[in-house]
């Protein structure tokens, strides 16, 4: 994959490898499996996905964080191996987890879902892992279950994805069938490292992250030379130079090493205070003998959107601000810079990957941080041009510029890419149409429809995969890369609540759009404010004109019927509850809005 | 004699945690059984009160509540007693309320005579409603006709009956309640309490709601219909509200149940009873042991069924007097809710809901208005906060 290297003799008994998937195919279970059967794991301790060691990962039973381990297999040719693993997150919010993935290994486990097929994940993943010029080993999951048909699947991946699937290798990571197999095919199938021992040190700057005990772990992949410990060494882009106190490999516990060689995967540490010191796809050489050139970098990862968080009380801001930090410092992709708003009162609008992100960080904040967070509607970046020259981005719209001062709105698109049973071929165009999108292609191999789109950001970024799920019966899935920026005639929407408009409900719609959503808007809130001792209207307005309203009648009746002796604790405990339940509330005006109406004004369920 | 006006109201709740069988709505602290010792009973209520006595030594009792439970299934020498332990102990002022809850059943009908010479001089029956159907889905084990009977035998035996009443009942329309309150009113007794059913979390009513099973309970507009309604049909018929949700021919509110809206000391005796007591200047709470065996325990062993007392502080006393003398029509003194609470009222809120018309101030009582009645709640969270 760089120089013209040959294979030393030592690195033929080292594989590395990726496994890569759909979201949920079953990646991290076989990585269970992997480690159990080369027992770098005893059975018993062994946890279901074991590698997903954050509370959300297991809470939710996803990866997020792509995570290595060494494994020694003794082959059947008599051969030991050093198997070096690094799984995958499935979902597209971490896909940059992947493509960094894809750098530091040679070869990627395809991990299709044989009751399931090929799914948009699994394309992105493995056009990944084709650009990274890997073998690919193609795995069929799951055929223990009765909907397995692996020889339609195996013709999906042929056909769609293009590459050869006779030699699939049918497994139950959930059984164990098969798995010896897959062990067999990573030592036969996937090339060995390439690279030379005795050149100077170049190594791949993988990841890295914080651990209250060693401070800054990165992970590193050797591609020429041999990492020591006690070696001095220089980051090229950064410029950094550190002395490696640590040296060691994953398995899947830390554990010290005294030297990492060329091939082979593992971390080190060295007195580095900030995760934000580490560049991800920086090379690291020796301060005293460099290497010649550097490997080629990464494109760092851009947070897609932006949300408003803001603590429910605002006394707890400082406390919402070490989070954030604290936060930050283990994830780069997450970006944040204090705002101010009319509604909410101080807070921050931080940047994402996506939604998936932006929960898993909003539950991270809430749950580790023991905060209460109101989330604001998701925005994406807007680019706008002014009539007197230059161009401001806008993240919030409400510091949308005076309409009269801007000459266009441009916006972002992606070019979506959404694999589906044909039968829902149907619903699925006009969900995209709906959502202003551009048809690209749609085929069909066998029943299964491919559908691109060219779709804005913005109508994609709030609903549109729960939208998606719901009208293809949680059969179709989606990918997408982002295309660029586009014109188109966007406008604010502004929602009132009893006459006084709340920026934090602002959002920006197309024109043509705009009723619909200010009307399912109304609705929505309508919903979710309670009723209150006078009737409130709410309106919904493009600059002053109102283009939908609802008005939440007031509350009739709100007394306890009964209250004698025993009953004046309870009632009285019930009212401290109710006021408890108040303090969930964001008091605007004279209107208490419920913590979670900002961010569910937007989840209508009709398009 | 001290003078009538001036004696602190005091009474004493009388606790029977029996039932002949449970109503799917109901949360008291009762209990279905065939093996009642009723001399056992009766010496637990005395030594109770024996035990009560000794720290509260000073008033003479106002009123006596017999509640449960079923406390009509008690026998009348208990009920007789009572009566004159507490007698003994304190005394009785004037003219006290004795009140005891009854079953119309025809069972019961026929031992009203006996509470009578035993001392009783009110009954409160409860009647619920006036349409079988809905008596049944209530769980009550009698039926109208059966019931209006019983109320005639009260009327005639003691002349001074409460009935109790509740709408929002499944399937109920504010159209057929108002036509039920209208019979309500002809029966013509001296006090009618009329409750919006409730729907309790650890009751049969309550697990069906949480798990959407128990159907056709009215939205909150038709009930504030049914409520509003009933305000102005008793109103009308010569039944004065005078709390939430409790009206009275003149003369005849019930003096008991003042003790607590008033916020009175009340002593609370027999199982899961509440009191509120006051000692040396220091104002208690007390809770009772719930299950009756283990009280008649407590009381055999200890003296007492009595398991917690709670001091309550300055401030939780003023909120409480807000929170229930606010639910009578002549509603709250500022003045003892100031010296009370040791806290002035919050000005402000208040010129904001009189302004609203939430409530209104005469002769130094905040009233809430009609409008205030529907949603108190809010109005004592307003107030509170
Ligand atoms: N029946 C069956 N279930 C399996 C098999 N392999 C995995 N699963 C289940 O599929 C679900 C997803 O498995 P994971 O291993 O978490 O999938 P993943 O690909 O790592 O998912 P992400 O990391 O979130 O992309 C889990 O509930 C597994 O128990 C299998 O061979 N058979
Ligand atoms: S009779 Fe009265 S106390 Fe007994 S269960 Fe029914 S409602 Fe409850
Ligand atoms: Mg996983």
């Amino acid at each position: 994959m760089n120089s013209k290297l040959t294979t030393p003799p030592n690195n033929s008994h080292i594989r590395n490898f990726s496994i890569v998937a759909h979201i949920d195919h079953g990646k991290s279970t076989l990585a269970d499996r992997l480690m159990e059967f080369t027992r770098t794991v005893s059975k018993r301790d062994l946890k279901e996905q074991m590698l997903d060691s954050m509370d959300i990962e297991r809470e939710r039973g996803i990866t997020i964080k792509a995570n290595t381990v060494r494994l020694e297999y003794k082959a059947k040719d008599q051969k030991s191996y050093i198997l070096n693993l690094i799984d995958t997150p499935g979902h597209v919010d971490f896909s940059y987890e992947v493509s960094r993935s894809m750098k530091s290994v040679e070869g990627s486990l395809l991990v299709v879902d044989a009751s399931q097929g090929v799914e948009a994940q699994t394309l992105a993943n493995v056009y990944q892992a084709l650009d990274a010029d890997h073998e690919i080993v193609p795995v069929l999951n799951k055929i223990d279950l009765p909907a397995a048909d692996s020889d339609r699947v195996r013709q999906q991946i042929e056909e769609v994805i293009g590459i050869d699937a006779d030699g699939a290798i049918e497994i139950s990571a959930k059984t164990g069938k098969g798995v010896m197999d897959v062990l067999e095919a990573i030592v036969h199938q996937l090339p060995p490292p390439e690279g030379d021992l005795n050149a100077p040190l170049k190594a791949l700057l993988v990841d890295s992250w914080y651990n209250p005990f060693l401070g800054v772990v990165v992970l590193v992949r050797i591609f020429d030379g041999c990492l020591a410990k006690g070696d001095r060494i220089k980051m090229i882009s950064s410029e950094a130079t550190y002395q490696v106190d640590r040296i060691g490999v994953f398995k899947p516990e830390m554990e010290d090493t005294s030297q990492l060689n060329s091939g082979e995967i593992g971390y080190f540490t060295a007195s580095i205070k900030r995760v934000s010191d580490t560049i991800v796809g920086d090379t690291i050489t020796h301060q005293k003998q460099p290497c010649k050139e550097a490997i080629e970098g990464m494109k760092p990862s851009q947070p897609v959107v932006y949300c408003g968080l803001y603590p429910m009380e605002a006394g707890e801001f400082n406390a919402l601000k070490d989070a954030i930090e604290k936060i930050s410092l283990n994830d780069s992709s997450f970006t944040s810079e204090t705002e101010a708003s009319t509604a909410l009162g101080f807070g921050f609008r931080c940047g994402f990957l996506g939604l998936l992100h932006l929960e898993v960080i909003r539950e991270r904040l809430e749950r580790e941080y023991s905060l209460d967070l109101i989330v604001t509607a998701p925005s994406v970046i807007y680019h706008v041009y002014l009539k007197k020259g230059g161009m401001v981005e806008i993240y919030n719209p409400v510091d949308l510029p005076d309409p009269t001062d801007i000459d266009r709105i441009e916006e972002p698109r992606i070019m979506a890419t959404i694999l589906s049973p044909d039968q829902f071929v149907g619903e699925i165009l006009s969900l995209c149409h709906a959502r202003r999108g551009i048809q690209h292609e749609l085929s069909f191999v066998e029943k299964r429809a491919m559908i691109r789109f060219d779709l804005p950001l913005n109508e994609v970024v709030f609903d549109f995969h729960d939208r998606l799920k719901s009208v293809s019966r949680g059969y179709a899935s989606f990918d997408y890369t982002i295309l660029g920026y586009s014109a188109d005639n966007l406008v604010k929407l502004q929602i009132l609540v009893n006459s006084e408009p709340v920026d934090a409900l602002a959002i920006m719609v197309h024109r043509t759009n705009c009723e619909t959503r200010g009307r399912l808007m109304c609705e929505k809130l309508k919903e979710l404010i309670p009723r209150h001792l006078f009737k409130i209207p709410i309106q919904a307005a493009i600059g002053g004109k109102v283009v939908a309203r609802e008005t939440i009648a007031a509350l009739r009746k709100d007394v306890t019927a009964k209250c004698y002796g025993g009953d004046i604790t309870r009632k009285k405990k019930l009212l401290e509850k109710q006021k408890a339940g108040k303090k969930k509330m964001r008091q605007f005006g004279r209107v208490d809005i419920p913590q979670q109406a900002f961010i569910n004004a937007l989840k209508v369920n009709t398009d | 004699m001290p003078d009538q006006q001036t004696i602190e109201p005091f009474g004493i709740y009388i606790h029977w945690p029996f039932c002949e069988s449970l109503c799917p709505y109901c949360d008291f602290n009762t209990y279905c059984s065939n093996q009642i010792d009723h001399e056992q009973w009766c010496e637990a209520y005395l030594r109770q009160l024996d035990h009560s006595a000794k720290e509260l030594t000073v008033s003479q009792c106002t009123s006596v509540y017999f509640g449960g439970g079923t406390p009509s299934l008690m026998e009348s020498r208990t009920v007789g007693k009572i009566l004159d332990r507490i007698s003994l102990l304190w005394g009785f002022s004037g003219q006290p309320e004795i009140t005891l809850e009854a079953n119309p059943t025809t069972v019961e009908q026929g031992r009203f005579l006996c509470f009578r010479s035993e001392g009783v001089n009110r009954l409160s029956l409860g009647l619920q409603a006036l349409k079988d159907s809905d008596l049944k889905a209530l769980g009550r084990k009698h039926g109208v006709k059966e019931a209006i009977k019983a109320y005639e035998t009260a009327d005639r035996v003691f002349n001074n009956v409460s009935l109790d009443f509740m709408f929002g009942r499944q399937f109920q329309s504010a159209e057929s309640w108002i036509g039920e309150l209208q019979e309500i009113v002809e029966l013509n007794p001296n006090h009618l309490s009329i409750y919006q059913l409730t729907i309790e979390p650890n009751t049969p009513f309550g697990k069906r709601h949480a798990a959407n099973r128990l159907e056709g309970i009215p939205d909150e507009d038709t009930l504030a219909d049914m409520y509003l309604a009933t305000m102005e049909i008793c109103e009308r018929n010569g039944f004065k509200q005078y709390e939430v949700s409790n009206y009275s021919k003149p003369g005849h509110k019930g003096k008991h149940n003042l003790v607590y809206w008033e916020y009175h000391d009340f002593l609370g005796i027999g199982p899961g009873a509440h009191g509120r007591i006051s000692i040396d200047n220091q104002y208690f709470r007390t809770n009772t042991i719930l299950n009756p065996e283990s009280w008649l325990d407590g009381i055999f062993k200890l003296g007492t069924g009595e398991n917690q007392r709670e001091l309550i502080n300055q401030k939780e006393r003023g909120s409480e007097y807000l929170l229930t003398s606010l639910r009578l029509n002549d509603g709250m003194s500022i003045d003892r809710f100031e010296q009370i609470s040791g806290n002035k009222l919050d000005r402000n809120a208040i010129s904001e809901l009189v302004q609203d018309n939430w409530v209104g101030i005469t002769d130094g009582q905040l009233q809430v208005t009609t409008n205030g009645r529907m949603v108190l709640n809010q109005i004592i969270s307003k107030l509170l906060s």
